[in-house]
């Protein structure tokens, strides 16, 4: 802060001859440059103002000489005034400067001065045409009547214009000119949060003129998505999807923004996520294959990036979730091919992922399961040959939908499955998509024998913690199986201790004895399964209450060690 | 309840004030009271905006206000008959705001007593006396001017976009202001006041505005399509609520030009025919008047054989062409106007004598050329009579 008031003078100079040459140029460019610098012109007056207010007149005048010119010009400037806060900063910086009681004719000159600049602010003045004042002034209004009313006929008379034109497409005349587009795009920078100019906004977003190229101006375009982002404008869905089409910048701004969102938070619960997902508009838009294929393209650099963590396979997960919903509650809407979705996919495999638990009975979930292992099971074999490029987007794939391995671990204990075999080379596709064969053949032997005694369990009693990390492997100095072994051995030990009554009881005992991140990892998966049931409406089935319980017994624990 | 409406009158009267060279005399206290109940009084309206016994009692106090006769004249061209810029229970909320700007243009305002408002309208002020919730408030009066200066510049940006040419921007400068007609006209008739008020307040619009001025916010008004709002609720803060403003407000106007025959004859003679035809689509009354009035005039036409055309010979000189525009595109209209309109003419060129021939009877050449079939009916049964033109 001291450094910023020492440069003071410095950039005073800086701002005068920036507002000097605002004031002489009106082209384009000159334009463009004001739109670049408000934020920072703000800061700066800002400082000016928190100068100013521990000072009179004198004191400013010596200090600043030359504060009325900056003043006077930036006040003259629609675009300055217009955005944001710098209408009231310069409202305060003017009243700082009025003297009560002026002891020469400078200062009785700058009350003067200083006056007829808030005038100019706030009253209603001549626009430059006739007598525009006389009606509302015969009628006893004022600018406050004035001005909201005219501000919002313009826009409507704008909105009304740009409709027509594009109806008038094809024709040769047209009433704006697409340079012309561009120019209101620009003067709608300064003003994106105010909310009369809404839909002026709207209207340009959805406006597309005859060449392919963008005729929007992209100050415009990244001022509108960051205003949205920030959440200090509201857009209708074909605003945004519109705004996402035709700026990919903007695109991928909302989707790190969203996992920046999600990954920053400290707790993470499902509800809360899909929430916040929801939110943020991009699973309904996403049911636009290119913007699908872009959101999808970050997930997996951000899944590559981190080698797989489960935060970032939560957040796809949900996310998939919530635009499976919304591709298929979208009956009105042309539907694309599946295929556009997942182009590195078989249709068949997508079709049966994108079967929604819900709409089957609990009943048949196994025989579903089934069916998808058959599946994956064929292509995986068949693609060994080939790259494994393609067996990570098949993987890729599966885990998008990672749901049906969740249930495929529940349906494993709950001993429905005739051939156990398939649902268990689910879950470990689930989570090694190892390619080498002699690899996945030890897998399979590891994630049999762990759900061997995994089953072991329930007909032991009474169990004991030592009886869980004996099969978690705990138990044992060297653990050598592969991390992914042991947390498919976690997930199905997960399950057992919220199906089996035994496992109730001793649940979070055993749990507390684990280190912080598998406790975590418990304590996730004890969220989603909770959530899944209740989403899949099975409560009654399953120990939902048990399950909610130990988790919020868990969450205080947890809490307290924290605090400790 | 009644320290309310005291306070009410009372910062009427300041508010009036504000604008007139009594504001001259003011001092720091002065300000600092006015502004004191200027907040207050937003307050009340926050508080009583939902209808009810107390916003009742502040509305009747208002009314009573305006019918007071006024001790001297206010200077400025505010209308004699309301209390200054306070006229309805809506302006309760924004009275701040018109105090805080009939101070600032207000010339006759001197050097403290504008120092004392301008400390208002910044956040340090230097003197920690006021309380949290007047901090508050003045917040808030600091926010709404910074809003009303944003929307301003706005308003001056968007200008541009309309057209390089001035004229351009006609269209929505005269519908703001038809708006502020419709607005003005639906608060007088909520405030029931001397019956009256309303025809009061377009005299004086009849007299102050020139003539073109008049007739463009006059038809602007007339003619305003109410905008669909998209959320039904009544918005209490924006009076100029659209959907409210259509039928009530341009009743009173239309009674007003009923009543007012020279106001009637400015708009047959000088209005394009098309608007006027429009205008006479929309209101029945109209159509029937301006029907009467252009008969009128039509019947001081007379035919000159010189020239072999009509010419207006009354006092409104007014022409045959336009008569014909007139009626012409009062036959286009696609509603019942061009039946009522076929049906003066017939009648009237039946109390002519139900001529055939050109040049005879007004009405009957007007019909001609308005291509009634039926006078092409007539015309070859009377062939025998009369020699066929072409």
């Amino acid at each position: 802060m001291a450094q910023d008031t020492l440069d003071l003078p410095l950039n005073f100079k800086f701002w005068l001859n920036k507002a000097v040459a605002w004031d002489q140029a009106t082209t384009l460019e000159s334009q463009q440059d004001v739109c670049l610098h408000l934020p920072q012109l703000q800061k700066f007056l800002q400082q000016i103002y928190e100068t100013l207010k521990h000072m009179d007149f004198p004191m400013a005048i010596q200090r600043f000489p030359l504060i009325g010119q900056l003043l006077g010009r930036l006040c003259w400037n629609p675009f300055v005034i217009g955005y944001d806060e710098n209408q009231k900063i310069l409202m305060w910086c003017l009243c700082c400067l009025y003297c009560s009681e002026p002891q020469n004719p400078v200062e009785l000159e700058a009350n003067i001065w200083i006056r007829s600049l808030l005038c100019h602010l706030l009253s209603s003045s001549k626009l430059g045409l006739n007598e525009v004042g006389t009606i509302s002034q015969a009628l006893g209004y004022t600018s406050p009547d004035y001005y909201p009313k005219l501000l919002k006929n313009m826009v409507l008379s704008l909105v009304t214009e740009l409709r027509v034109n594009h109806l008038n497409g094809f024709s040769i005349q047209k009433i704006i000119p697409d340079r012309q587009i561009k120019a209101m795009s620009l003067l709608c920078v300064p003003l994106l949060t105010l909310p009369d100019i809404l839909p002026l906004l709207e209207a340009l977003l959805t406006y597309h003129g005859d060449e392919p190229k963008e005729i929007l101006c992209s100050e415009f375009l990244e001022g509108v998505n960051e205003a949205f982002l920030q959440k200090k404008i509201v857009l209708s869905e074909s605003a945004v999807l519109s705004l996402w089409l035709r700026h990919l910048p903007s695109l991928e701004k909302a989707t790190l923004h969203l996992f920046e969102n999600l990954i920053s938070r400290h707790r993470n619960f499902p509800q809360e996520m899909e929430c916040f997902i929801k939110d943020s508009l991009l699973p309904h838009v996403a049911c636009h294959p290119s913007i699908f294929r872009i959101v999808d393209e970050i997930f997996r650099n951000a899944l590559l990036e981190t080698n797989g963590t489960s935060e970032v396979l939560t957040i796809i997960q949900i996310f998939t979730r919530c635009f499976a919903q919304a591709f298929q509650k979208d009956n009105e809407q042309l539907k694309f091919p599946l295929k556009s979705y997942f182009p590195y996919a078989s249709s068949s495999l997508i079709m049966v992922l994108l079967q929604n638990p819900k709409d089957l009975p609990p009943g048949l979930w196994c025989q579903h399961l089934n069916y998808i292992s058959e599946i994956l099971q064929k292509i995986v074999e068949d693609q060994s040959i080939q790259s494994c490029g393609n067996l990570f987007e098949h993987w890729f794939l599966f885990i998008h939908f990672g749901e049906w391995a969740d249930i495929a671990a529940e349906e494993l204990l709950m001993l429905r499955a005739e051939s156990p075999a398939a649902l268990l080379w689910l879950l470990a596709f689930y989570y090694n998509s190892c390619d080498r064969n002699q690899e996945r053949t030890q897998t399979m032997v590891d994630a049999r024998e762990a759900h061997g005694s995994i089953m072991k369990l329930f007909s032991r009693t009474p169990l004991s913690v030592k009886d869980l990390q004996a099969v978690a492997g705990e138990s044992s100095e060297a653990d050598t199986r592969h991390p992914y072994i042991q947390r498919l051995t976690r997930h199905l030990l997960l399950n057992f201790l919220l199906l089996s009554p035994e496992g109730h009881k001793i649940a979070q005992e055993f749990i507390t004895t684990q280190t912080d991140e598998i406790a975590n990892e418990f304590l996730n998966l004890i969220a989603h399964t909770t959530y899944r049931w209740s989403r899949l409406g099975i409560e009654t089935l399953r120990p939902g209450k048990l399950a909610r319980d130990l988790l919020q017994e868990l969450q205080c624990y947890r809490t307290k060690s924290v605090l400790l | 309840m009644e320290r309310l409406l005291e306070q009410l009158e009372r910062f009427a009267e300041v508010l009036a004030a504000s604008r007139t060279r009594h504001a001259g005399s003011w001092g720091r206290v002065s300000v600092r009271r006015s502004l004191r109940w200027a907040r207050y009084l937003r307050h009340v309206h926050g508080r009583f905006r939902r209808r009810g016994p107390v916003r009742g009692a502040l509305e009747e106090g208002l009314r009573r206000l305006r019918l007071r006769p006024r001790a001297e004249a206010h200077a400025g061209p505010c209308l004699a008959s309301g209390p200054g810029p306070l006229r309805s229970f809506e302006g309760l909320g924004r009275g701040d705001e018109l105090l805080a700007l009939g101070l600032l243009e207000n010339a006759a305002v001197r050097g403290p007593a504008l120092h004392e408002l301008l400390r208002h309208l910044r956040p340090e002020r230097g003197e920690p006396e006021e309380d949290e919730e007047d901090e508050e408030d003045e917040a808030g009066l600091r926010d709404r001017l910074a809003e009303l200066a944003r929307r301003k510049a706005a308003s001056q940006l968007l200008l541009q976009l309309l057209g390089p040419d001035p004229a351009q921007a006609e269209p929505v400068l005269r519908r703001t202001e038809a708006e502020l007609l419709l607005q003005r006209l639906r608060e007088e008739a909520e405030g029931e006041a001397e019956p009256g008020a309303e025809a009061l307040l377009l005299d004086l619009l009849w007299v102050q505005l020139p003539r073109p001025r008049w007739l463009d916010v006059v038809t602007e008004a007339l003619l305003l399509q109410p905008t669909p709002r998209p959320d039904g609720d009544e918005d209490e803060e924006d009076p100029g609520n659209q959907t409210d403003l259509g039928p009530s407000a341009a009743e009173a106007l239309l009674t007003w030009i009923l009543a007012r025959p020279a106001a009637l004859a400015t708009l047959c003679r000088l209005l394009p025919a098309p608007v006027l035809s429009s205008l006479a689509a929309r209101y029945p009354a109209l159509a029937e008047a301006f029907l009467d009035l252009l008969a009128q005039w039509g019947g001081h036409l007379q035919f000159d054989l010189v020239q072999g055309t009509w010419v207006g010979t009354g006092p409104e000189r007014l022409s045959w062409e336009r008569l014909r525009d007139c009626f012409q595109c009062f036959c286009q209209s696609p509603t019942s106007l061009r039946s009522q309109t076929l049906r003066v003419l017939n009648s009237y060129r039946a109390l002519d004598g139900s001529f055939g021939a050109p040049g005879l009877s007004v009405w009957t050449d007007l019909l001609r050329d308005l291509g009634d079939p039926s006078l092409t009916e007539k015309k070859t049964e009377r062939s025998n009579v009369l020699p066929k033109d072409t």
